[in-house]
């Protein structure tokens, strides 16, 4: 199995526990062996199979017996078991009840949630619950492409408004008096809105078909950073946020892809400004750390809960503020971001506390870092 | 919001038809409603002379008669595209090395690196904003001017 997407935690609830009578046993291995999901029991040292239930042993063509003498390991090709031992830390730490997955099987998308059950007289086993999810794909794929033709039809007209009001605003066509100038200000803001949304649907249609460019080329990070961080300081004034890079290294060039960095970049800022207070810092740090590039965002905005973090970098989800209330926007921006840094190969990652805020950083590996130049004393700047 | 991409222009026997102020554009663009928005930019803005057609068909006809300086293409319309025109175009007497820009809501990445590698001056992608076009357009100028 091929892993394409960050594991999605859930909160821990405690570690279920096998003490039921023999009769409720059979019982529910009846009801086990009917279901369409794929049910995998492993032990959780030497991942030796334990149990399959009957969909489970179809999509492998084995029988209950030659599953005995397998592995979780021998269910893919591409099984880590390093990786796989990495992810379930959190279930025998028991700071997480399960560890949901999607993945790319020979036979199309799946999604894998494991728990970690304990059991007093036969050791501590996995339990993955496999399930197929080409039809949720396909309908979340036929969902953007609607909206993605929809919002090909949209940009055409919008083009004129959004041409027309900004030629009206800038008082080409006629001096406009305090009154006619709010009002205009008003239709510019909100075509503005409308036309970043269309894009932001436009470009992730662009990223599921393979239309977007994301060739890399030997780039400057410390300059693309720099560059971004000015594009957004308009915004950042008009929210009166203020902005503040950080930096360890005096250059840095790595091969990378800057029109997709400075997206990424943007969206984090975006976000960051977005569900900032008034007044509040948004800070763009940017670390050598094991040989590698992190360029991080956070904000001092509410930050993000458990709950929410599951439908994170879900198209089309957006979480709400802690005072109940929606930003701006369409939820598709991390959606992009995630979707942006999965091609480019480099790893996204997120912390938060909820009322304190969010950083939000991607690693560029040390492969791909060409050179760097680190400064002995940390250098600040206000943008 | 509107993204260019610039590309060298291509080798020129005509150069010294460039070294000259960028006066006269020829754009074309089946949609009436840009085409005025255009116009008022390039002309209000930019202070340009600007020859607008709704059609290709048209574009290629009177080509010739207006001896653009620089051709301003919509990518998409109906009766040819915007490459079609510009090929047409270029192919009269004069007329050969054009500084060409094509406007598109078609932002694919490939695609405008396939223009680029034909030779087109720069890509722009719809939305334009109109009071900042007219320079970008003596930006795109002076760059082919200067290849």
């Amino acid at each position: 199995m091929q892993q394409t997407s960050k594991p999605q935690r859930h909160a821990s609830t405690g570690h279920p526990r096998l003490d039921r009578s023999p009769t409720e046993l059979a019982f529910l291995e009846t009801i086990l062996e009917s279901l369409h999901d794929g049910v995998y029991v492993y032990t959780s040292d030497s991942l030796r199979i334990r149990y399959m239930n009957a969909a489970a042993l179809d999509r492998h063509g084995w029988t209950r017996e030659e599953a005995r003498e397998k592995t979780i390991s021998d269910t893919a090709a591409t099984f880590n078991e390093k990786a796989f031992f990495r992810a379930a830390v959190p279930l025998f730490n028991g700071e997480l009840d399960s560890i949901t997955m999607e993945l790319t099987h020979f036979t199309g998308p799946i999604e894998v949630s494991t728990r970690l059950i304990r059991t007093t007289d036969e050791g501590d086993f996995f339990v993955s619950v496999l399930r197929d999810i080409t039809g949720r794909k396909s309908l979340e794929l036929e969902k953007v492409q609607t909206v993605s033709t929809v919002s090909h039809e949209l940009r055409t007209p919008l083009t004129s408004i959004h041409g027309a009001l900004r030629l009206l605003k800038a008082g080409v066509v006629a001096d406009l008096d305090d009154k006619t100038q709010s009002v205009v200000d008003i239709a510019v803001r909100n075509t503005d809105r409308l036309l970043s949304i269309v894009n932001d649907i436009l470009d992730l249609e662009k990223i599921n078909s393979d239309k977007m460019d994301f060739s890399i080329a030997e780039m400057d990070i410390i300059e693309c950073l720099n560059d971004t961080v000015e594009l957004v300081s308009g915004t950042a004034f008009e929210h009166d946020i203020e902005l503040e890079i950080s930096s360890d290294l005096r250059g840095a060039m790595v091969m990378g892809n800057s029109d997709r960095i400075a997206q990424v970049i943007t969206n984090f800022a975006s976000n960051a400004i977005k569900y900032s207070p008034s007044g509040a810092t948004v800070r763009f740090g940017l670390e050598q750390e094991d040989g590698g590039i992190v360029v991080s965002v956070s904000d001092e905005g509410p930050g993000i809960t458990p709950d929410q973090t599951r439908m994170l970098f879900k198209p089309f989800s957006q979480a709400r503020a802690s005072d109940g209330t929606k930003r701006p926007g369409t939820g598709l921006g991390l959606a992009i971001v995630d979707a942006i840094l999965k091609r480019l190969d480099y790893p996204v990652s997120f912390t938060s506390e909820v009322g304190q805020g969010s950083t939000f950083q991607f690693r560029i590996p040390a492969h791909l870092v060409l050179w760097t130049d680190p400064i002995e004393t940390r250098g600040v700047a206000r943008a | 919001m509107t993204t260019i991409v610039e590309f060298p222009a291509k080798e020129s026997e005509e150069i010294s038809v460039m070294s000259k102020p960028l006066e006269t554009i020829l754009h074309v663009d089946d949609d009436a409603d840009i085409r005025v928005i255009i116009k008022m930019s390039l002309e209000t803005v930019g202070s340009f002379n600007v020859h607008q057609f709704a059609s290709g068909q048209e574009a290629v006809e009177a080509a010739a008669s207006v001896q653009p300086q620089m051709l301003l293409l919509d990518m998409m319309m109906p009766d040819m595209s915007g490459e079609e025109v510009w090929k047409l175009i270029t192919q009269q007497p004069g007329l050969a090395t054009v500084p060409t820009v094509f406007l598109t809501a078609k932002a694919e990445d490939s695609f405008s690196q396939e223009l680029r590698r034909k030779g087109a001056a720069a890509v722009i992608t719809k939305p334009v904003d109109p009071m900042l076009l007219a320079s970008q357009i003596k930006e795109i100028w002076h760059k082919a001017s200067q290849s």
